[in-house]
C-alpha cells in the first residue's frame, strides 16, 4: 500500500481547523461615529438658532418639508434631478473608464490628457454650471452636461492610476501558465482597478452633485437646485434649508448605504 | 512523457543608446521526459531569461524551443511554473488560485485539494494569501504548479526567498512530490547544493550565456542533504562553480580595466 506524502511536518497538517471569525454585518464602532456626527450636527444647528433669527430651527424645517411635499414638489423635483443626475454620471463613467485605461496603458494618451485631466480637476463646479447655461440656456442639457464635465476628470484620473498599478507579475504569472486574456482580465485587472474604480465614482458623485445643484440653480426650471434657488430668492430660510437637508441626506445614503458596502466587499481581500 | 529542445538559442537586449547585450549565446539543450534538470550558473549567465524564454513570457532573438508531449500536439505541451515570489492573486482565496490556472472547469477541484494535501494546505484553502505565512504562500505556489498536472514544470529558484530550515524541507517533499508525478523539470538556482540533491542533470551556465558544462547526477533517490555521496557530489559541485566563477569575476575585471 502507498501512502501520500506530505510536505510538512506532521503536526501543521493535524492541525486543528483555524476557527473562522464571523463579522457582523453593521460595525459598532463605525456606527457610534455616524450617530456621534449626526448629534453634533444637529447640536451646532441647535445652538446656531440660540444665536439669532436667520437660522430656522430642525422643527421649522421639517414643517417646511412636509409643505413641499404636500404641494408636490419635494418628490417631484427630486426625481427630475436624479434623472439628469445617473444620465450624466453614467456617460462619465462610461467615457471616464475608456478615457482612463487609454490614458493607463498608453504613456502618449496620458501625455495628451494629462494637463486637461488636470485643468478638469481644479476648475470649481459653478465654472461648468456657468459655462453649460451660457452654451445650452434653459433645459435639460444644461445639468447634464455639468454633471459629466464635473465626474469625468475624477473618472479619468482614478481609473488611469488603478490601470498602472496592475502588478504586472501577476499578468506574466498568468501568460506562463496559458490562462486566456478574457480570464487575466475578469480575475486580474478588474478585481486589480476595483477598489480605484469604488474611489473614482465616489469622488465623481461629490462633484457632479454639486454641478448638478449649480446648473439647475443658474440654468434651470425644474429640480433640486431650482426648489433651492426658489425659496433663497423669496428670502425663505427654512425652504432654503429644508432643500439642502434633501441633498445632503441624498449624498449622505449614498455614500453609506450603497458605495460603502460595494467598497467594503471589493476590497475585503485586504482586511480578511 | 514530455520534452524541451533548445536549438542555437540567442537573446540580445538592447539599451537605449542602441548598445547591445548578448544574454544568451547559441543555448543547445535537451531536456527528456521524467528528467529533473537543474540549470545553475553565477549572476548574469541568462538563467532566468532562458526560463522565461521557454515558458513563452520572453521573446527570444534567434534560434528555437520545442516543447513536445506525447498526450498533446506539438508546441503544445502544458507548463507549469513556480516562480521566485509566490505571485498569487490577494483577492482570491487559496482553492481561487488553484482554480484560476485550470484550463478545465469541471474537476480541478479534487485535483487542487490533492496538490493542497500534498503541501500540508489542505485546511486553508479558503484563507486568502495575506492570511499565510511567506513559507505557506511558496507552498501555495508549488501546489497551484503542480496541479494544472503540466507536461514541462519550470521553476525559478523558487526557495531563494525562504529560510533555511523552511527551505530544506521543502527540497526534500518537493523530490517526493515530483518523484510521484515524475514531471519534465526545469529548475533554476545560485544554489549549486540545492542542485546536486534535487537533479538528474546539471546544466552549467557561463557568464555570456553559453552551456559551460552538463553534469549527470546518478545518485539514489530519495536524497538527504546530509547522505555522504550527496556531500561529496556537492563539494565536487561547489568546487568548479567557484572556479567558474572566479573566471567570471576575473573576466569582468579585465572589461572595466580596458574599457
Amino acid at each position: 500500500m502507498t501512502t501520500t506524502p506530505t510536505l510538512v511536518p506532521a503536526a501543521a497538517t493535524t492541525a486543528p481547523p483555524a476557527r473562522r471569525r464571523r463579522r457582523s454585518p453593521v460595525d459598532p464602532v463605525q456606527l457610534a461615529a455616524g450617530a456621534a456626527a449626526i448629534a453634533t450636527i444637529l447640536l451646532g444647528w441647535w445652538a446656531a438658532t440660540l444665536a439669532g433669527d436667520r437660522v430656522p430651527s430642525l422643527g421649522e424645517t421639517v414643517d417646511r418639508l412636509g409643505s413641499e411635499q404636500a404641494l408636490g414638489e419635494l418628490w417631484g423635483n427630486l426625481a427630475i434631478s436624479m434623472n439628469r443626475f445617473v444620465l450624466g454620471l453614467v456617460v462619465a463613467l462610461v467615457v471616464g473608464a475608456a478615457l482612463g485605461v487609454l490614458m493607463g496603458l498608453s504613456r502618449i494618451a496620458d501625455h495628451a490628457l494629462a494637463d486637461l485631466t488636470m485643468a478638469g480637476l481644479a476648475a470649481p463646479a459653478v465654472i461648468w454650471a456657468l459655462l453649460t447655461t451660457m452654451w445650452f440656456g434653459f433645459g435639460w442639457l444644461t445639468p447634464v452636461t455639468t454633471v459629466f464635465l464635473a465626474a469625468l476628470p475624477f473618472v479619468m484620473v482614478n481609473i488611469a492610476g488603478a490601470v498602472r498599478a496592475v502588478p504586472a507579475d501577476l499578468v506574466l504569472m498568468a501568460r506562463a501558465f496559458g490562462v486566456s486574456r478574457t480570464d487575466v482580465l475578469r480575475h486580474i485587472i478588474a478585481p486589480a482597478v476595483a477598489g480605484s474604480t469604488v474611489a473614482a465614482v465616489r469622488f465623481a458623485i461629490m462633484s457632479a452633485w454639486n454641478g448638478l445643484l449649480l446648473a439647475e440653480w443658474f440654468g434651470s426650471t425644474s429640480g433640486v437646485g431650482w426648489r433651492s434657488r426658489y425659496w433663497y430668492d423669496a428670502n425663505q430660510l427654512d425652504g432654503f434649508l429644508a432643500w439642502v437637508v434633501v441633498f445632503v441626506v441624498f449624498l449622505v445614503v449614498v455614500d453609506q448605504l450603497v458605495l460603502g458596502p460595494v467598497e467594503r466587499r471589493v476590497t475585503r481581500w485586504r482586511t480578511a | 512523457m514530455a520534452s524541451i529542445e533548445i536549438r542555437n538559442l540567442v537573446k540580445t537586449f538592447t539599451d537605449a543608446r542602441g548598445h547591445e547585450t548578448r544574454v544568451l549565446d547559441g543555448i543547445d539543450l535537451t531536456l527528456h521526459g521524467e528528467t529533473f534538470t537543474s540549470v545553475v550558473g553565477p549572476s548574469g549567465s541568462g538563467k532566468t531569461t532562458l526560463l522565461n524564454i521557454v515558458s513563452g513570457i520572453e521573446t527570444h532573438t534567434s534560434g528555437t524551443v520545442t516543447m513536445r508531449s506525447d498526450a498533446r500536439a506539438s508546441d503544445d505541451a502544458k507548463v507549469g511554473y513556480v516562480f521566485q515570489d509566490p505571485r498569487l492573486l490577494p483577492w482570491r482565496t487559496v482553492m481561487q488560485n488553484l482554480g484560476f490556472v485550470q484550463d478545465v472547469r469541471t474537476g480541478w477541484q479534487e485535483r487542487a485539494r490533492h496538490y493542497l494535501d500534498l503541501v500540508g494546505l489542505g485546511h486553508l484553502g479558503d484563507r486568502f494569501p495575506a492570511q499565510l505565512s511567506g513559507g505557506q504562500q511558496q507552498r501555495v505556489g508549488i501546489a497551484r504548479a503542480f496541479a494544472v498536472e503540466p507536461d514541462v514544470l519550470l521553476m525559478d529558484e523558487p526557495f531563494s526567498h525562504l529560510d533555511a530550515m523552511t527551505s530544506r524541507t521543502l527540497r526534500e517533499h518537493l523530490e517526493r512530490i515530483w518523484l510521484e508525478s515524475r514531471r519534465t523539470v526545469m529548475f533554476v538556482t545560485h544554489d549549486v547544493t540545492e542542485a546536486v540533491q534535487l537533479s538528474d542533470r546539471i546544466v552549467v551556465l557561463a557568464p555570456g550565456g553559453r552551456v559551460h558544462e552538463i553534469i549527470d547526477v546518478d545518485l539514489p533517490r530519495p536524497r538527504r542533504a546530509s547522505d555522504p555521496a550527496v556531500a561529496v557530489l556537492q563539494a565536487e559541485v561547489l568546487a568548479r562553480f567557484e572556479a567558474l566563477e572566479a573566471q567570471a569575476a576575473e573576466a569582468r575585471a579585465l572589461a572595466a580595466v580596458t574599457a
